[in-house]
């Protein structure tokens, strides 16, 4: 459980409100724009030597491109804290750094993943890394108070190769899908409608309503069917594989995150909502079959047809 | 508007942002415990505040709002994030602080030392000998903790370095010793906040010692002002070097003048061993006092805290410090 989701004891004290100024902090324009601009994101052309951001299925790590091709990238954790920094670690100064603080890249933590998590490109970093085949590994001790922050650093890097490899296996059979578990608990598709809407909930019992796991409709889901929320979102299907990927290529993202940003939502959860329609009414087209639709085709003619 | 949607919108801290982080600043606090900085039990909806404010505006305020800012993907995960940086942030002023110093060098050296291992309980870490029989946690009141780790002798004392602007503290193995004795007393595990506790009272470390910056270039005449500033300075020496006695050694300088035949039953060890015990303090107290701006007024006002310390503990006496 996070922090912001463990139940949290009542103030005992009814004090004061907030103070009447707000603290004036303002992100520096660069990284607003690297992160919000459509029209910049548009020459974001990947490249080695830069300072991207990664995402996948909510997943976030900040790194260095150091190696790339049609498929997959090479990258290396980049990290806020320099005072963690190794015998392996490229510092980049704040006046040097695109995020305007100093940031460390790891060198020898580095890591070969599809090149589909490829988010955002935060800026250039013009700073010279050594051949990482060449990087020996930093000698830290796991007594040294450095060595969990390389962990951390790891963390997020790791969690993207066990959600991709996790994707490219699709285990969705093995798991109990959402329909079954709806009838076997008694939930009438009636209550559904009602609770949800109708489109959407004619999609659970097809196991074709794809959530994002903290939507707030798992939760109703959990009530209706009187079960665990883990249980729900473990019963969630996944978005068709290819139309999942497809979804995280740089093509797709950027048509989606105007998408979002039309609606505020945010773009992950955007994300979704394009997956459950699109795929939603491919599967309505093309019947129950075996045939695998031509999803980049399905997303020109919904972002086409969304854009009109 | 939600928080996440607010800071990609406009790029800057706004009312959703503000108070999101003041809803999970209070949420870290009170789900963690971590102490209020007026010592009172719970955190004032002002003290929440300027945790925010502190949080935002202070050293690498900035940063923190970037990391924010470029790592968030939706609401759920802008909280998530925040809560992690606020924690972060607290516990980076924690170890800043006194305690926060003691209790990282205790965890330092019981991580080190080969008979002892720290465990997590749901009240937070604790410590046991390794292979204990017992996963029972002390429950009782510090205070015969504290008079086991009074107890303990031969502590060697780290010379306290003002420029540190730190309390010193016993070196490792005496450290190590100590803890040994309290989970002795104990005879259960004992949580790393009841050692701390138990190491504040043997040491009295978590008081930062009053520091007066004296002039440079020396005063003409004399002052009452300067007076009242050696005395201060002689006082705060004191009490840094009786802080660091422990019970035994205490009573020993109460009793300084007093045969070895009175003070037997007074430390309740042998003839000799009090003899041995007096020939340490003294060797002792000569490396201590070397450093203190007057060590005659020093030794001084050490004897009259340990008379005034007796007396209070009610330890009976022939003589006292003073006399």
């Amino acid at each position: 459980m996070t922090d912001s989701d463990a139940p949290v004891p009542e103030h005992p004290d009814n004090g004061r409100t907030r103070p009447t100024d707000l603290p004036q902090v303002r992100i520096p324009r660069q990284v607003h724009q690297a992160m919000v601009d459509l029209e910049a994101q548009l020459a974001q052309e990947p490249a080695a030597g830069q300072l991207w951001r990664l995402e996948f299925d909510g997943t976030v790590a900040l790194v260095y491109l150091a190696d790339l091709t049609d498929e997959h990238i090479v990258v290396v954790p980049v990290g806020e804290d320099v005072s963690y920094a190794d015998d392996a670690t490229v510092v980049v100064p704040a006046d040097r750094s695109p995020l305007g603080f100093a940031i460390g890249i790891w060198t020898d933590l580095d890591l070969r993943l599809p090149r589909y998590v490829l988010d955002r490109k935060l800026g250039d970093l013009d700073v010279d890394v050594p051949d990482l085949t060449a990087e020996q590994p930093a000698e830290v001790l796991p007594t040294d108070v450095r060595y969990r922050y390389r962990q951390r650093l790891q963390e997020p890097l790791q969690e993207l190769v066990d959600a991709t490899e996790r994707l490219a296996d699709d285990d969705r059979g093995q798991q109990q899908p959402l329909s079954v578990l709806l009838r076997d608990q008694g939930v009438q598709p009636s209550q559904l409608r009602r609770a949800i809407d109708t489109r959407r909930a004619r999609r659970a019992f097809q196991d074709q309503l794809y959530l994002p796991p903290t939507d707030p409709a798992v939760d109703v889901l959990a009530e209706l069917a009187d079960v665990d929320v883990d249980e729900v979102r473990r019963a969630l299907p996944r978005p068709p594989q290819r139309l999942w990927v497809a979804l995280h290529q740089l093509q797709w993202r950027l048509p989606t995150r105007r998408w979002a940003q039309d609606r505020d939502l945010p773009e992950v959860v955007a994300r979704w909502r394009v997956a459950e329609e699109v795929g939603a009414g491919q599967f309505r087209r093309a019947g129950d079959t075996d045939t695998e639709p031509d999803w980049e085709q399905a997303l020109t003619d919904f972002f086409r047809h969304t854009d009109a | 508007m939600s928080a996440f949607l607010e800071l990609q919108q406009t790029g800057e801290i706004g009312e959703q942002t503000y108070t999101m982080l003041h809803d999970v600043a209070g949420g870290v606090v009170r789900t963690h415990n971590y102490p209020a900085p007026s010592g009172n039990e719970y955190w004032t909806k002002d003290e929440e505040w300027e945790l925010v404010n502190e949080f935002l505006t202070g050293d690498r305020g900035l940063q923190r709002v970037i990391t924010l800012f470029v790592k968030a993907t939706d609401e759920h995960s802008l909280r998530n994030l925040a809560a992690a940086a606020i924690r972060n942030h607290l516990i980076d002023q924690f170890r800043n602080t006194d305690r926060g110093h003691l209790y990282q060098r205790l965890t330092d050296v019981i991580d080190d030392w080969d008979g002892l291992e720290t465990f997590p309980t749901a009240a937070g870490p604790a410590c046991r000998r390794v292979g204990a029989a017992t996963d029972e946690i002390w429950s009782g009141t510090i205070r015969p903790l504290v008079m086991a780790a009074a107890d303990v002798g031969d502590i060697r004392i780290e010379r306290w370095r003002k420029a540190a602007r730190r309390s010193p503290i016993a070196d490792r193995e005496s450290i190590a010793r100590i803890i040994e004795a309290v989970l002795d007393q104990a005879e259960a595990a004992v949580l790393l906040s009841d050692l701390a506790e138990v190491m504040e009272a043997r040491f009295a470390l978590v008081r930062t010692p009053l520091v007066i910056e004296l002039d440079d270039e020396p005063a003409l005449e004399p002052s009452a002002a300067d007076d009242t500033d050696r005395e201060a300075l002689t006082f705060t020496a004191a009490e840094e070097i009786f802080d660091q006695l422990s019970r035994k050694e205490r009573i020993l300088l109460a009793h300084y003048n007093d045969t070895l035949r009175e003070l037997e039953p007074l430390l309740d060890v042998s003839k000799s061993h009090a003899g041995n015990l007096r020939n340490d303090l003294e060797s002792k107290l000569k490396g201590m006092l070397a450093s203190a701006n007057d060590p005659e007024a020093t030794l001084t006002e050490l004897r009259t805290m340990a008379g005034t310390w007796t007396h209070e503990c009610g330890i009976s006496s022939h003589s006292t410090a003073t006399d």
